[in-house]
This record gives structure tokens, sequence and C-alpha cells, in this order.
């Protein structure tokens, strides 16, 4: 029979009618809090009937190498008094008695509330605007990111829930800033008349927040798993967090141990932090480019490299629907074929090529991308990103000069709409073809002709559908 | 105008300044509030040590013994002093009730 467990606990610091509440629980149920921490460790008792006091001690800080002279006379207080010490974390200090009718750990609810708020004030509320401002700067950045490529960020599975995390942990920050101000403005109008004011409990609102955090990491992967590359950024990216989690934990209680000072203590174990990220990082590029490289990463499929001017030119053999040779009769053999997915809920999107080898002069080239609208309401959207796609380096030039797309007929290629780019007036051989809930753009290089009705309607009907 | 600290004393604040009179440690300092009160008024332990050191930073009282974890207080002139002007409110406080209800008077 297990005589310790560990519990992981959700409740916003200054909760201190909570978390007595939820002690006094599980007491009553065997279980006496022993230690605080990431996760909370409790030891086997006699289920017994136990009153809970939570403190605050604003001094103290997750970096004092021991607890605080103060602290250690407070305790002493605190046991005169017949409350027995269970744990300390910190600022936050836990004491329980067995007797009927304690004198209370606080009995001036203005000292009570004046406690609190420097504890918060030291640790808490500092924080969390910093993570608020941190949420805040990055759904700006994605709000900028999105509005510079709609198209490459909407078919991001990533950039999808990117913004979903750092949503979270905006309103996350915001409502425990809301909640805590709420009840200490509230708490200091009845302290003026003596009254003590009850903390109210968020913690299935704590507990919704990291089960909505969890939900986007499995999301995360599920996104990830047709790409080896999304999957390894994932699981580097979750590797990184954790183990800078560790050397944090790891370098602080080391320092603790070497009894350090606290300041010290914080700078070191922050610096130790830094540069293990540093190093890891710069690690993981490293490796990330020589898998890259040995092709265990590569999701495309080598066929062969090949030396051309001092240079190496990979040849690539993936598959891809729509083929040079289902548009035209050759007899070339050395074509390099490749394809690029990225899919998000709203957006799908598919880049393929197919290209003959550098030192072949005299091939054409097929480029295409289609894209897959699966949330309808974007159809516009999308397809107004990327008849804009082609605007984009106007601005230097001259009106006359200036690349568009202009309406063609989408009758041959089978579509509902159609477009033909045109530079300076000159018709080029790109076109962008929409069809119910898909849009293809479609690049002819170094074709001799225009594509004649045949091959549009090939096209129709390969891409198409 | 705000209102200096310590300018008044709540029950707490005034109880352990008159215990103070005399040498204590905060475990005697509890139980005498506790007597002298008859238990009407009760300082806890969390309450105290704010307290005390709030009057420590403002010289209302010194340390004057440390045994182990037990720490002894004692009051220093301004602390007499802040209790002295405490106990002349509460007096002028008593008077003007007494001569208001004395004469019968309507407020």
């Amino acid at each position: 029979m297990n005589n310790k467990i560990y519990r992981l606990v959700q409740f916003y610091l200054y909760d201190h009618t909570g978390i007595q509440r939820y002690l006094e629980k599980m007491a009553a149920k065997g279980w006496l809090l022993d230690k605080l921490g990431a996760f909370w460790r409790f030891r086997r008792i006699p289920p017994q009937k136990l009153r809970f006091a939570v403190t605050y001690f604003p001094e103290a800080s997750t970096y004092d190498p021991g607890p605080p002279a103060g602290q250690w006379d407070y305790r002493e207080l605190c046991r005169d008094a017949g409350w027995t010490h269970a744990a300390t974390a910190a600022q936050l200090q836990i004491f329980y008695t067995d007797a009927l009718d304690p004198v209370p750990l606080e009995t001036d609810p203005r000292i009570q509330v004046e406690t609190i708020h420097r504890a918060m004030r030291r640790s808490q509320i500092p924080s969390q605007v910093l993570l608020a401002i941190m949420g805040l700067a990055e759904l700006f950045l994605m709000i900028w990111q999105y509005r510079l490529d709609p198209v490459e960020w909407l078919s991001s599975g990533i950039m999808f829930l990117l913004p979903l995390c750092w949503i979270q942990i905006l309103v996350g920050a915001v409502v425990n800033l809301a909640t805590y101000f709420r009840w200490y403005k509230a708490a200091k109008a009845a302290a003026l008349e003596g009254e003590f004011t009850p903390t109210r409990g968020h913690r299935r609102l704590e507990t919704a927040f990291l089960s909505f955090s969890l939900l986007i990491i499995l999301l995360h992967l599920l996104f990830s798993l047709d790409s080896r590359m999304g999957m390894v950024s994932l699981l580097s990216g979750l590797l990184m967090v954790g183990c800078a989690v560790l050397v944090s934990i790891g370098v602080s209680s080391l320092l603790k141990r070497k009894k350090v000072s606290a300041r010290v203590n914080r700078v070191v174990s922050v610096l130790a932090v830094i540069l293990f990220v540093m190093v890891m990082m710069h690690g993981m590029i490293a490796l990330l480019f020589r898998s890259l490289r040995g092709g265990w990463l590569e999701e495309k499929r080598l066929v062969e490299t090949y030396q051309y001017n001092g240079a190496t030119f990979e040849v690539y053999g993936d598959p891809i629907p729509l083929r040079i040779e289902d548009l035209t009769e050759t007899d070339y053999n050395g074509w390099s074929t490749e394809c690029r997915y990225e899919a998000s809920p709203l957006l799908a999107r598919r880049k393929y090529q197919q290209s003959p080898r550098i030192d072949d002069s005299g091939y054409p080239r097929l480029e295409y991308t289609v894209l897959d609208v699966k949330a309808g309401f974007l159809y516009g959207l999308v397809e107004r990103c990327m008849l804009e796609e082609a605007e984009r380096h106007n601005e230097p030039n001259l009106p006359e000069f200036w690349d568009v797309y202009v309406s063609a007929d989408p009758a041959p290629w089978g579509a509902i709409r159609a477009y033909q780019e045109q530079s300076g007036g000159e018709p080029r051989s790109t076109y962008l073809l929409c069809y119910e809930d898909r849009l293809v753009e479609l690049k002819l290089r170094h074709w001799e002709d225009s594509p004649t009705a045949e091959q549009m309607q090939v096209v129709g009907e390969i891409l198409g559908t | 105008m705000a209102r200096e600290k310590f300018q008044t004393l709540t029950e707490q604040m005034f109880y352990i300044l008159l215990c103070l009179r005399q040498e204590r440690c905060g475990a005697d300092i509890m139980a005498q509030v506790e007597d002298l009160t008859r238990g009407r008024v009760a300082v806890g332990p969390g309450t105290l040590y704010a307290l005390l050191e709030s009057f420590l930073k403002a010289d209302m009282i010194r340390e004057t013994a440390s045994h182990g974890r037990k720490r002894s207080y004692i009051l220093t002139e301004k602390g007499k002093t802040a209790l002295e002007n405490e106990y002349r409110r509460l007096q002028i406080l008593t008077e003007d009730y007494r001569t208001f209800t004395g004469e019968g008077e309507d407020i």
C-alpha cells in the first residue's frame, strides 16, 4: 500500500480558502500534505478532522537557501499557538491543528489582506503581467504575420494552434489578475469593518486551462503525424522546455544546498537556463541540418545526386498527380519531382514541381499549387490572396510593368473561374483556376506555346477534382 | 488628511503594547492578552508576528533577548508614548460619552 501520493493541484496563490478546504478534505480521507512543489506530496495518516491555515511570508523566495530567519520565528509562534507546520513553498506556508477551537493564525483582517497583497506584488502580479504582455505581443505578431501571407498562415497546422496557446496564456493571466483584484478590493473594504473575506475558488477554471494546454499539444501531435519534420519539431520543443525546467530546478537546488544567497541564486539560475536553451537550440539546428542532408528527416524521395559547376544537386522522385508527360510527349527521363504538403483544419496546400536536371537545358518545367479550402467561408479570402500575390512586388515599378491577374475563359479548364497572369500587359503562362472547394495555381515555365484546349482539359480532369 | 500609522491603535495593537510594558516573548503575549481580556480579544500568531515586526520597524519596541527561536521584547519610550496617547484618546471618548449620556442630551 502506498504511504505517499503525489497530486497535481491547481490553485491561485492567493486562494487560501480553497487550499484550506482541499487539504481538510484530503485529511478526512487519510492524507496529510507534507511537501509543496510542482506536485503536492501527501503522506498517509488515519483519516481525521484537521483544521488548516494558509499564510504568506512575502519576504521568502523560491531561491532562498533555507527559510529566512523571520520564517523560523513565525513557525515558532505558530507552534506555541498549537499549529503544526505542514509545508512551505517560497511565500506560501501551510499549518494544521487538530484542536477543536484553535486561535486562528490571522486575527486581524487588515493585516491578512496587506500580507497577501505584499506576497502577490512580489511574485504573482509581476509574472502574470509579464505573461499577459507576452501573450498580447505574440498575438499582434501573429496578426501581422497573417496579414503578410494569409494562405501560408491558414494552411499551417502549427500556426493554427499557436494563437490558441497564446490566447490561453493571455486569458489565464488576465483572469488570474482580475479575480485577485476583485477579491482584494472586497477584502480591503471588509477588513475596515473588521471582517475577513474568504477567497472564491477557481480550481475548475485552472483545470480547464491545463486541459486545454494538453489538448493543444495533442492536436499539434495529430497535425504532425504525416510530417516527420513536424513531429520532430514538436518533440524537440517539448524536450527543450522540459529540460530547461529541470536545469532551472537543478541549478537552483544545488545553489540552495551550497547556501548561496537568493539574489545570486536567481541570477545564476536564469543565466543557466538561457545558456542551456541557446546551446540546445544550436545543437538541434545542427542536428536538423545533418538529418536533412543525411536523408532521415528529408520528406522528399531522393533518387540521386549529381555535380554541376562545383555544386551538388538532387533529383527527387515524389509522386505528383499531374506530370509533363500527361500534357505533352517527351522522351526525357531525368525529371525531378517534388511535393510539399501543409494542412490545418481550415486549408490544405500541396506544392508540386517537375523540373529537368540543371545540366539539361531546353526542357519545360511544371509548377502547381493545389489549395483545398476546408472551411467554405474562406474561399473568397483565399482566392483574393492568390490574386493579390501576383501584385505583391509591383510597388517600385511603373504601372505599365506591373504583374496582374486578368479574367480568362474557365470553360476549357473545367473551372468555375479562371485567371491568367500578365506582366506589363503581356500574357504569362501562369494561371489561377477556381474549382468547387479548390484553387489551383499553375505555372508552365519554358513551354514553347500556350496550353492547348486539350492540355487545359487534362489539367482540369486531373487537378480540378 | 491621511492618518499616520499607529496614530490610533486597534485592540490587538493596544493589548500587545500593554503586555510589553514588561519583557515578554511571543507565546507569553498571546496568553497574556487572552487572560487580560478574559478571552474577548485573541491575537493569532500570524497577526502577532506581523505586528511585532511593524512595532520593531517603528521603534516602538525592541528585542531584549533571544533563546533559540524564542525572542523577547519590551516597549521603548516611543512605544510607551504611543500607548499613553491611545489611553488618553480612549479616556476622551469615555468622558465625551459620560457627558452626553449623563446630561440626557439628544445628539
